[in-house]
C-alpha cells in the first residue's frame, strides 16, 4: 500500500461522501442534511447509521436509522459504507418497537419490598443508585473479600470489556457471562485439542474454493441469516453440502446435498466413524499426523470402534446413507472445511463431541489450507483485545495468581476453569450457598437461562444485593434484585464502534429515550464511584467517545502510528475510516510446520489424546458416551419420558428470552410451542394446536403443539426463554449427569421427557 | 416504461419472516393486517420429510378482478404493472376482497394497534385507515423513488428479485433467465420452486385461481 499521510487517507476514506457536510447536534449526534427526506419540509427524516445488535452477535449488521422528529419511525438496510452487508432480517427491522415500547424500563428503580415477591418499585435518580451499588459492594468487599462481588453480563456481548475492567480493577476474579450456557464449550475442546481457543467451531466454506462443506448441528438460516448467503455463494461455485441435524431445517432444504438426520447426543460417535474412514481409507494426512500430533495411535484404536453398522445404529441413520456421507468425505478432491456451533456444548459429552469433530479438520488435511480452516496473518484491528481488560485475564499462569484462585468455580469444573478466562455460572447456587458470592451486578441477564432456574431465583434472593441493568422490567429475573437500571437499546449507543479488518465505523446513536445509559456508561460510573476514575475517563455524559479514544484507540498501535482520531471516525460516516498498515505477505499454507509452539498444548503438539484431561482424571481420548438420560441408557426412566427432548436452538423471531415485547414478532410465535413428529403426536391423541403438558422427571411446563415432520420421531424440539413456560426450569444441575463435567454446560438437548394433553 | 414484476425464489426462502415484520415497519399494520405472509408447508415421511415456505403476497394481475369489482375506482391497475389503492376513496364495501382470487386484501375493521390503546409514531397514518381495504403495491411509490420494495431491501436469503422485467437487461429479467423462473400465468409474479415441491403448494394462475375460488 503506498504511504499517505492522515488528511490523505482521510480524504480517500470520506470522498464517497462528497458534499455531505455534517453536523453535530446539540446532544453529540451527528446529521447529514444530504440524507433528508425532501418530501416533508416542516418534518424531515433524518438519517442516522449503525449496526444492529438483534441476534447478541455483536453489531453485525448496518443499518440506516431514519429518525423524524427524535422518533425511529423506520429501519432501511444500509448499502453505503463499502458495507458487505447482508440483508436485516426480522429482529432487526422490528427494532423500531423495541426502542418506542411503552414497557420500557426508562429510570432506574430500587424495590420497596423483600426480594422474592413481585417487587414493588420506586423511582429513584441515577445519583442515588450509583451511590447505593458502590456502599454495599464495598461494605462487602471491606468485611467478605473483593472476590465476593459477582460482575457478569448476558445479552448483549458488547460490554463485556468494559466490565471485566471494572471486575479486575476492584479485585475479583469472578466475571461471568451468558458464555457459561452458550458456545464456549467448544472453545474448550479447541484449548485441548490445540492449546488454544481458536479453533473452536471450525470454519465456513470459502465460496470458490471450499469443495465439501459440513454443516454441523447448526442452523444458520435462523441463527445467522448475515452469514447464510456464504453458503449459498459456496454452493453455487460447486461446493457439496452436508448437513447433520435431527431436524429438517430451513438450513437442510435450502442447501444439503447430504443430510444426516441423527439421534441427538450421538455425534461424537459419527465423528469418530467419520474418523475411522479417513484412517482406514488412508485419506489422512500423514505429515500432520506423524509431525504435529500427539496420542494418534490410541485415536486410531478409539476410532477403529466406530465401523459404520455400529455407527449407524447408534446414530439412527441408515447404512447407506452414513456410507454415502463417507464416500462424500473420501472422494472430495480438494478443500473440505466443517462448522458446528453452540449444539454441541449442550450435551454432557459436549466438550466430547466437539473435540470429535474438530479433529476431523487437521485429520483430514484442511488445516490452515485455502478453502479449508485457515490460519489468517491479516492485520485487523480488533478494539477488544487491546490492553482494555489490562490483560490481567492471560489464561496462562493463572492458577498462580492468587485473585484467581479464589475463583468460585475453580474446585467444581477444573478443565474449564484451566481453559477459560471467565467463571462457569452453572453452579452459582452453590457458591452463593458456600458463602463464594454475596453480590451480583448483571447486564442483561435472565434467570431462565440456567437449568433449574428456580435455584437461581433463590441464590438472588438470598445475596446481601443484587443489580440488574435491562431494557424491560423481567419479573422472572428482577423480583429477586434489589436495583434495576435502565440499559440503552443498540441504536442508542455509539459504544462500541464497529470494525471490519482495518476499517473503522462509527456508530452514531439515536437520543436514548427516557434515562436510558449506555451499559458502557452505566459501569464506567460504577467504576468511577468505587474509584477508578481515571481508568473509566471520569465517567459521565459522552464517556463512550472517551473510553473509545482514551483506552481502546490508545491501545492499538496501528490506530495510534495513523493518528486516527474518534472524530474522524465520526467525520468520516457512514464510511469507515481505514487505518493504512502495510499487510504482511499471505502465509504459506500450513503455518504449523514452521511457526514454533503453534500448539500451545502440554506437548506442543495437536493432542488427539488430551494431557489436560489425563492430568484431571478424565479419559484423554473422545469417545460417544450415552447420555445419562436416554431410551439406551435409562429405559426403565424413558418407559415414562419416552421422547427426546431437543432446546436451545434458534427460532427468527426471538433470541433467547428477547423480543417476545415486539408486537410484530410476538404475532409470529404468540404462545410456547412444542414441536412432535406426526406420529408421536397421533399416539398421544395430539392434533397441531392443543394446549399440551411437557414432563421431565423434574417438573412440567403447559405449551401449545405443534405438529410437524421436521422434527425426528421420537425427538421433540421446543424453544426457550418463555416466562410462563420455561423449559430449563424443568431440567436438573447434577454434574456428569445433565451438566457436561468439562464444561459444566447444561445438556439442553439429550433430556428424556413426555408430552400429553393438557 | 418499467413494467415492474418481482421473482419469489423459493429454493431461496429461509422461512425467517423478515419479508413480513419489514412490511409492518415500513407502513405500520394494524395487528393482523399484513400485506404478505410466509406459510411453512411439508411433504413426505421420516426419513424422507421436506419442508418449505410459501410466500402469499398482492399478485399484481394483469386483469385484476378487485379492480374490475370496485365500485368507487379506489383500487387501481398502474401502467407500470403495480395494483395500488386510494385510500380517500375506498368506501370498504369489501366487494375487492371477494372478487381477489389470492386472499392477498384485508378490510380493516378493528380499531387496534399495536400496543393498547396507544398510537406509536410509526402507525400515525396506518390508525387513521378504518372500514377500508389495504394490501400490498409492491412498493411502487419507493419504486418510483428508485427504492426495492422493503421485503426485498429486508430479505437475508435475497429469494425475492423486483425490476422492471420488460428490460432485458435488468437484474430480474437476468435472473428468471438464468433460473428458469416461471410466471404465474396473468400476474407479474415469477415463481422459481424447488424441484420436489408438490404441485399444490404453488401460486394457480389467475385463471385457475378464480375457479378455485370460485368452486369454494
Amino acid at each position: 500500500m503506498m504511504k499517505m499521510n492522515r488528511r490523505e487517507f482521510l480524504k480517500l476514506a470520506t470522498a464517497t461522501t462528497a458534499g455531505a457536510a455534517m453536523i453535530c447536534t446539540a446532544d453529540g449526534s451527528y446529521i447529514f442534511p444530504d440524507a433528508v427526506a425532501k418530501a416533508d419540509p416542516a418534518a424531515p427524516e433524518v438519517v442516522y447509521y449503525n449496526h444492529c445488535q438483534g441476534c447478541n452477535s455483536g453489531p453485525k449488521c448496518g443499518m440506516k436509522l431514519i429518525v423524524k422528529d427524535g422518533q425511529l419511525i423506520r429501519i432501511e438496510r444500509r448499502s453505503e459504507g463499502g458495507h458487505n452487508n447482508p440483508n436485516i432480517c426480522a429482529k432487526g427491522a422490528a427494532q423500531v418497537q423495541d426502542i418506542h415500547n411503552p414497557n420500557r424500563l426508562l429510570h432506574p428503580m430500587k424495590r420497596t419490598n423483600p426480594k422474592g415477591e413481585p417487587a414493588q418499585w420506586e423511582q429513584i435518580s441515577w445519583e442515588e443508585a450509583i451511590e447505593t451499588i458502590a456502599a454495599k459492594f464495598t461494605e462487602i468487599k471491606e468485611k467478605y473479600g473483593a472476590d465476593k462481588v459477582m460482575f457478569t453480563t448476558g445479552d448483549p456481548k458488547e460490554p463485556r470489556p468494559v466490565l471485566q475492567r471494572l471486575c479486575f480493577l476492584f479485585g475479583s476474579p469472578n466475571y461471568g457471562t451468558e458464555s457459561s450456557t452458550c458456545s464456549t464449550g467448544t472453545r474448550v475442546a479447541s484449548y485441548l485439542n490445540y492449546g488454544k481457543n481458536s479453533f473452536a467451531t471450525g470454519a465456513g466454506p470459502t465460496p470458490g474454493k471450499t469443495k465439501l462443506f459440513i454443516n454441523w448441528g447448526t442452523n444458520p438460516a435462523w441463527s445467522s441469516s448475515y452469514y447464510f448467503e456464504t453458503i449459498q455463494k459456496a454452493k453455487a461455485s460447486g461446493c457439496k453440502v452436508i448437513v447433520v441435524d435431527p431436524r429438517v431445517t430451513p438450513t437442510v432444504s435450502c442447501v444439503a446435498d447430504l443430510h444426516l438426520q441423527i439421534r441427538p447426543a450421538t455425534d461424537a460417535a459419527l465423528a469418530l466413524c467419520f474418523g475411522n474412514a479417513l484412517i482406514q481409507a488412508d485419506k489422512y494426512d500423514h505429515d500432520f499426523v506423524e509431525n504435529y500430533s500427539h496420542g494418534f495411535e490410541e485415536y486410531k484404536a478409539r476410532c477403529a470402534e466406530y465401523t459404520v453398522e455400529k455407527t449407524a445404529e447408534i446414530c439412527q441413520i441408515s447404512v447407506e446413507t452414513l456410507q454415502k456421507a463417507i464416500d462424500m468425505i473420501l472422494g472430495v478432491e480438494g478443500p473440505m472445511t466443517i462448522q458446528f456451533r453452540a449444539a454441541y456444548p449442550h450435551h454432557v459429552n459436549g466438550v466430547g463431541m466437539a473435540r470429535a469433530i474438530q479433529t476431523l479438520i487437521p485429520l483430514s488435511g484442511n488445516l490452515d489450507v485455502d478453502g479449508g480452516q485457515r490460519v489468517s496473518n491479516a492485520k485487523s484491528i480488533s478494539l477488544e483485545n487491546t490492553k482494555y481488560t489490562g490483560n490481567k485475564l492471560a489464561t496462562k499462569g493463572q492458577y498462580d495468581d492468587p485473585t484467581f484462585a479464589l475463583r468460585a468455580d475453580r474446585e467444581y469444573f477444573p478443565v474449564w476453569a484451566e481453559c477459560i478466562d471467565e467463571i462457569q455460572l452453572n453452579m452459582l447456587p452453590e457458591y452463593v450457598r458456600d458463602g463464594k458470592i454475596r453480590a451480583a451486578f448483571m447486564l442483561g441477564q435472565n434467570a431462565m437461562m440456567w437449568p433449574d432456574t428456580a435455584a437461581f431465583q433463590k441464590a438472588f434472593d438470598e445475596m446481601d444485593f443484587a443489580v440488574a441493568c435491562d431494557y424491560y422490567i423481567n419479573p422472572w429475573t428482577h423480583d429477586h434484585c434489589d436495583i434495576i437500571l435502565p440499559s440503552a437499546m443498540s441504536p442508542e449507543r455509539n459504544y462500541p464502534i464497529t470494525t471490519n479488518g482495518m476499517k473503522i465505523y462509527g456508530r452514531q446513536a439515536i437520543p436514548a429515550q427516557g434515562e436510558a445509559h449506555s451499559d458502557c456508561r452505566i459501569v464506567a460510573d460504577l467504576a468511577c464511584a468505587l474509584g477508578f476514575s481515571e481508568e473509566f475517563c471520569g465517567g459521565g455524559e459522552g464517556v463512550e467517545d472517551k473510553i473509545i479514544e482514551n483506552i481502546l484507540f490508545a491501545g492499538n498501535k496501528d490506530i495510534v502510528a495513523a493518528g486516527v482520531k474518534l472524530a474522524d471516525v465520526y467525520a468520516a460516516a457512514p464510511n469507515p475510516v481505514v487505518v493504512p498498515t502495510e499487510q504482511p505477505a499471505e502465509n504459506p499454507e500450513k503455518k504449523y510446520r514452521t511457526q514454533d509452539n503453534f500448539f500451545p498444548t502440554p506437548t506442543g503438539k495437536f493432542e488427539f489424546a488430551s494431557e489436560v484431561l489425563k492430568k484431571f482424571g478424565f479419559d484423554p481420548v473422545v469417545d460417544h458416551i450415552e447420555p445419562a438420560y436416554s431410551p439406551v441408557s435409562t429405559p426403565d426412566v424413558a418407559k415414562d419420558f419416552p421422547l427426546i427432548l431437543n432446546t436451545g436452538s434458534r427460532v427468527p423471531m426471538y433470541v433467547h428470552s428477547r423480543h417476545r415485547q415486539q408486537p410484530w414478532l410476538r404475532a409470529l410465535m404468540p404462545d410456547p410451542i412444542v414441536r412432535l413428529y406426526p406420529t408421536d403426536a397421533a399416539e398421544r391423541g395430539i392434533v397441531e394446536g392443543d394446549d399440551v403438558i411437557l414432563a421431565t422427571p423434574f417438573g412440567e411446563i403447559k405449551v401449545k403443539a405443534e405438529v410437524t415432520n421436521i422434527v425426528k420421531p421420537g425427538v421433540i424440539d421446543i424453544f426457550h426463554g418463555w416466562q410462563q413456560a420455561n423449559v430449563n426450569g424443568i431440567m436438573n444441575r447434577v454434574i456428569g449427569e445433565t451438566l457436561d463435567p468439562l464444561s459444566g454446560f447444561p445438556a439442553f438437548k439429550e433430556g428424556l421427557c413426555q408430552v400429553r394433553k393438557a | 416504461m418499467a413494467k415492474y414484476g418481482m421473482v419469489l425464489d423459493l429454493t431461496r426462502c429461509l422461512g425467517c419472516y423478515a419479508c413480513v415484520v419489514a412490511c409492518k415497519m415500513c407502513y405500520g399494520t394494524r395487528p393482523g393486517v399484513d400485506y404478505n405472509g410466509v406459510k411453512r408447508v411439508e411433504w413426505g415421511e421420516y426419513p424422507d420429510a421436506h419442508q418449505r415456505y410459501q410466500l402469499t403476497m398482492c399478485m399484481h394481475c394483469d386483469n385484476a378482478p378487485c379492480v374490475e369489482v370496485c365500485p368507487v375506482k379506489a383500487t387501481t391497475k398502474t401502467e407500470e404493472g403495480p395494483v395500488v389503492m386510494d385510500y380517500e376513496k375506498c368506501i370498504g364495501c369489501g366487494l375487492c376482497v371477494q372478487a381477489c382470487p389470492y386472499d392477498a386484501r384485508t378490510l380493516v375493521t378493528e380499531d387496534e394497534t399495536a400496543f393498547d390503546g396507544q398510537v406509536m409514531v410509526y402507525e400515525e397514518e396506518s390508525s387513521k385507515r378504518l372500514n377500508l381495504v389495504e394490501k400490498c403495491t409492491m412498493c411502487y411509490a419507493r419504486a418510483q423513488n428508485g427504492q426495492k420494495p422493503m421485503c426485498v431491501d429486508h430479505c437475508p436469503g435475497r429469494a425475492r428479485i423486483h425490476g422492471d422485467v420488460s428490460d432485458p437487461e435488468s437484474e430480474i429479467s437476468k435472473y428468471i433467465a438464468e433460473h428458469g423462473a416461471v410466471q404465474v400465468e396473468g400476474t407479474s409474479i415469477w415463481i422459481v420452486a424447488p424441484a420436489d415441491m408438490p404441485k399444490e403448494y404453488l401460486p394457480l394462475s389467475l385463471a385457475d385461481a378464480i375457479a378455485a375460488k370460485a368452486a369454494k
